[in-house]
């Protein structure tokens, strides 16, 4: 019976990812978490390279039956275009967007009739910032990928959205902005950017996850929910 | 403590009936208001006979609520109406209609609703907007207009009303299996457009009533606390597909 409720949480170790974790867990599902970095709050911890495609496979062949699959891992570098290494640039798209399709693609057997899929984009898909084209490009890339998915899943019942936040209140956020030379200044500005006056918590961010995932949204499929505070509508 | 009032407009209609059912199941007492005064079944809360478009009605109703409770957490935007005329064929008179409906009703629950709102304490409110707002439909050109006109409107007020801690978001379904819907479709072929309607979907169905509701509930609720300014298509895939 507890197979029933199984959900898969890649970059289940991160601030929002075990945050998902948790939340889920209080909600009886059980949470599997895929990450680079062990997870001890989790019901299973895999640790693992989501861009290498044995080992993603082998941990869906372990797992079962899925109700959900959430795709969190992500990763960040700063660069100009005319200055970004190649590997650089292929290494943000394989962790932060090859990493969902080799999700997809191997535990999309396992998602059973009337699963959730939720990939995390961001509000990054929709603007451009100076030096962070790779990461720009690869939420772009998920949301293409969310509205692709979506159709290919959808004849057995499944639904594919995306959760977009704004900043979100993390250490990913704040390693991103250490990696500026005006980080502070953005940090001080990042509040001000927001209708709501504050970064997102982690917590609304997994709380738009899991709506997603359930049943409360059994006719969204193939959606971007967006949740940043009023960030875009701010510009 | 007092209980947490959630005004529904068009409460009447299929879609604002299972509006109002959600948001009950979800502890809330509910105003509901109508052309015709909606059926509370029992339930406790206020049920109100207004027209939208009478500016003194909505004022009048929110001075009830404001009686009755003091203060608001949602106004959850349901009514509106639709009119099938093409651009060249259509009275001038029935466009305002649907401008006054289906948008100048929004304003005006707006802007005599923020006060109460502004008491509550995790005030929001939600439009009803459509994926008419995205997509054509060369019979409804006034109702195409509306709809996406309320998405604008949905983030001009998040900033204004967000100011004061209020939340607005809309949520555009696809079709959805209620009154609304079927009265379209009285006017054409009935079965080829169920056919046709069903199959614009990913899902290969209409929507239900109740997962709009659902949709109406969440963005009302807590757990939307970083949601603003956005819509929330519960449209079972229709938009993906081309």
């Amino acid at each position: 019976m507890a197979d029933c409720r199984t959900i898969v949480v890649t970059g289940g170790a991160g601030r929002i990812g075990a945050t998902t974790v948790a939340m889920a867990q209080a909600r009886d599902y059980r949470a599997v978490s895929l990450d680079l970095r062990e997870n001890p709050d989790a019901d299973i911890s895999i640790v693992l390279d989501l861009t290498d495609e044995g080992a993603v496979k082998d941990a869906f062949d372990s797992i079962g039956p899925l109700v959900g699959l959430v795709c969190i891992a992500g990763t960040n570098v700063q660069g100009l275009v005319t200055e970004l290494p190649l590997a650089e640039w292929r290494r943000v798209m394989q962790v932060n967007v090859g990493h969902m399709m080799l999700a997809l693609k191997h535990g999309g057997r396992a998602l059973t009739e009337g699963a959730g899929v939720v990939l995390m984009s961001s509000v990054s898909a929709h603007i451009g910032t100076v030096g962070s084209v790779a990461y720009h490009s690869s939420k772009g890339a998920v949301l293409g990928l969310m509205r692709a998915a979506s159709g290919g899943f959808a004849p057995r019942g499944i639904r594919v959205n995306a959760v977009s936040p704004g900043w979100v209140d993390t250490d990913f956020t704040n390693r991103a902005l250490d990696a500026l030379p005006d980080g502070e200044a953005i940090r001080l500005r990042a509040a001000a950017q927001h209708i709501a006056g504050r970064m997102a918590r982690p917590n609304e961010v997994a709380e738009a996850i899991l709506f997603l995932l359930s049943d409360r949204a059994s006719f969204v499929t193939g959606s971007e929910l967006v949740v940043d505070g009023g960030f875009l509508r701010k510009r | 403590m007092n209980p947490r009032a959630v005004l529904v407009t068009g409460a009447a209609g299929g879609i604002g009936a299972a509006v109002v059912q959600a948001f009950l199941t979800d502890g809330a007492e509910v105003v509901a208001l109508d052309l015709v005064a909606p059926d509370l079944h029992g339930m406790p809360g206020l049920s109100i006979a207004a027209d939208l478009t009478d500016e003194q009605a909505v004022a009048e109703a929110f001075d009830a609520v404001a009686a009755r409770y003091g203060c608001l957490e949602t106004i959850a935007n349901v009514a509106g109406i639709n009119h099938r005329a093409t651009l060249t064929q259509m009275q001038l008179a029935d466009w305002d209609r649907m401008m006054d409906v289906n948008l100048g009703g929004m304003f005006l629950t707006a802007k005599y609703g923020i006060p109460l709102l502004s008491r509550g304490i995790a005030p929001s409110i939600v439009n009803m907007a459509s994926i008419s707002g995205h997509v054509a439909s060369d019979d409804f050109p006034a109702y195409v207009t509306t709809k996406a006109a309320i998405e604008s409107f949905t983030g001009a007020l998040s900033q204004e009303a967000g100011e004061r801690g209020i939340r607005v978001n809309a949520v555009a379904p696809g079709w959805v299996d209620a009154g609304f819907t079927h009265a379209a479709m009285a006017e054409g072929n009935a079965g080829q457009i169920h056919e046709a309607a069903s199959k614009a979907h990913l899902l290969g169905r209409m929507a239900r009533a109740e997962e709009v509701a659902n949709a109406f509930v969440w963005l009302a609720s807590p757990g939307a606390s970083f949601v603003t300014g956005q819509t929330l298509f519960v449209d079972g895939g229709l938009m993906r597909v081309h």
